[in-house]
């Protein structure tokens, strides 16, 4: 069976979920399933907006972007994507525009860029 | 100014695109573990693909179907490739002398866990029915990936394995014939326009759909109503309909209520009267007229045929 925190390290920072995909993850749907579990397993039925550092992650199927857009967003107050934008902007404006997340989401080049978003949904 | 790996891989993106450009949409181009611009170009790419795959196969989403391709190898004890099936070639660019003979692995890419020892992955597999995810690396580079099962064949003592590899892909009937060069009768369409379809013509195509099925036990409104209760005008339904479906929305009205028609009559002893006026027409006679002059033949045949 898949483990969501083989992809990802998860923890609580000042109400902000900071959620950070492990080097060379590469997510497929059941990985991008697997990941929600784990984290909505974390969170423990409360809310939280995230912080979620894609920096590291190598790429994401059109499966799991849609996973993500929907069932991804339980339990997410708002989502704070930081990234490179060289490597990941197309992807990341894929999932936005197209996947059409169903919480508020936001790419980011910083930490501090993402957590001052994040802090209106606190 | 680029490597001699840089070079391939530039080869490859061109080859890659060449491919999107013939309306296969199928294939993955492989990430390495470099950060530089290639890497970015790949990365979109592969992103852009997936879209566009999507985009082509959900605006007409009653031509297109998800079919299964399946490649299959034959292996010896050793992973040889002893036989393949024919439709290989056209989906991995492989010739006979390329792959007879040859370790399996050589096709598949690194991220594809092919075991080191057989004995305990067939044990396993067996045992536990387990599912490979398969990478196979295409002659160009690029990757076509799936599932795929490895099974030992019992043969006269001598131990052989199949590899089989599922991968589900959309299949669009008309754009295979428009790009094979077979003109169909909607030949018009798809043109270079049909891709450029925006986001919210293709919501109003499937609520006009939606509006027709829900109406299959009556006659449709006039065109000018249908384009209130959608929220378009007249004109816009008329040409983005027939667009999409190759017919007016009257005729494909009429035709997806013949079909409710023939369904009814074949799965139940229903009086065809019944019969005509759940499926929107006035009388028997009115729905015999019409379903002889689509199918050419009285219903009452087609049902007992």
């Amino acid at each position: 069976m898949i483990k969501g925190d083989k992809y990802a390290h998860f923890w609580i920072e000042e109400g902000i979920l900071n959620f950070v995909y492990k080097p060379n993850t590469v997510l497929d749907l059941d990985a991008a399933k697997a990941v929600v579990k784990a984290r909505l397993r974390f969170q423990n039925g409360v809310s939280y907006p995230i912080l979620c550092d894609v920096r590291m992650l190598k790429t994401a199927s059109k499966a799991a972007r849609e996973y993500l857009a929907e069932k991804g967003c339980f339990k997410a107050l708002a989502v704070a994507i930081v990234m490179e934008d060289a490597y990941t902007g197309t992807l990341l404006k894929a999932y936005i525009n197209i996947s059409n997340p169903s919480v508020p989401t936001k790419g980011f080049s910083t930490i501090s860029e993402a957590l001052a978003f994040l802090n209106d949904y606190k | 100014m680029f490597t001699p790996i840089q070079k391939i891989r530039v080869q490859e993106i061109l080859n890659f695109i060449t491919e999107i450009t013939l309306g296969n949409y199928t294939y993955t181009l492989p990430l390495r573990n470099q950060k530089d611009e290639l890497e970015q170009i790949v990365l979109s790419l592969n992103t852009m693909v997936e879209e566009v795959d999507t985009a082509v196969h959900q605006i007409n989403l009653e031509k297109s179907k998800e079919v299964i391709e399946n490649v299959i190898f034959n292996l010896d004890c050793n992973f040889h490739i002893i036989s393949y099936s024919d439709n290989v070639a056209e989906i991995l660019g492989y010739s006979a002398a390329d792959l007879l003979n040859k370790p399996v692995k050589l096709l598949v890419s690194e991220e594809t866990k092919l075991p080191d020892d057989l004995y305990k992955l067939l044990k396993h597999s067996i045992e536990k029915n387990v599912r490979l995810k398969v990478e196979f690396r295409h002659r160009n580079g690029y990757l076509w990936s799936g599932y795929g099962y490895l099974h030992q064949l019992v043969s006269g003592g001598i131990k052989t394995y199949t590899l089989s590899v599922f991968k589900a892909v959309y299949e669009n009937e008309r754009l295979t014939n428009y790009l094979s060069g077979q003109k169909t009768r909607a030949a018009k369409y798809p043109s270079e326009y049909r891709s450029l379809l925006l986001h919210d013509q293709r919501e109003i195509v499937k609520d006009l759909h939606q509006y027709v099925m829900e109406r299959l036990d009556t006659s449709l409104p006039k065109i000018r109503e249908i384009g209130r209760d959608v929220g378009c005008s007249v004109s816009k339904i008329k040409t983005i309909f027939k667009r999409a479906y190759g017919d007016t929305i009257y005729t494909y009205h009429r035709r997806k209520r013949l079909e409710k028609a023939y369904t009814l009559m074949k799965n139940s002893n229903t009086h065809l009267n019944i019969i005509a006026g759940e499926c929107g027409f006035k009388s028997a006679a009115h729905f015999t007229r019409a379903f002889k002059k689509v199918y050419g033949i009285n219903p009452l045949k087609a049902r007992n045929s």
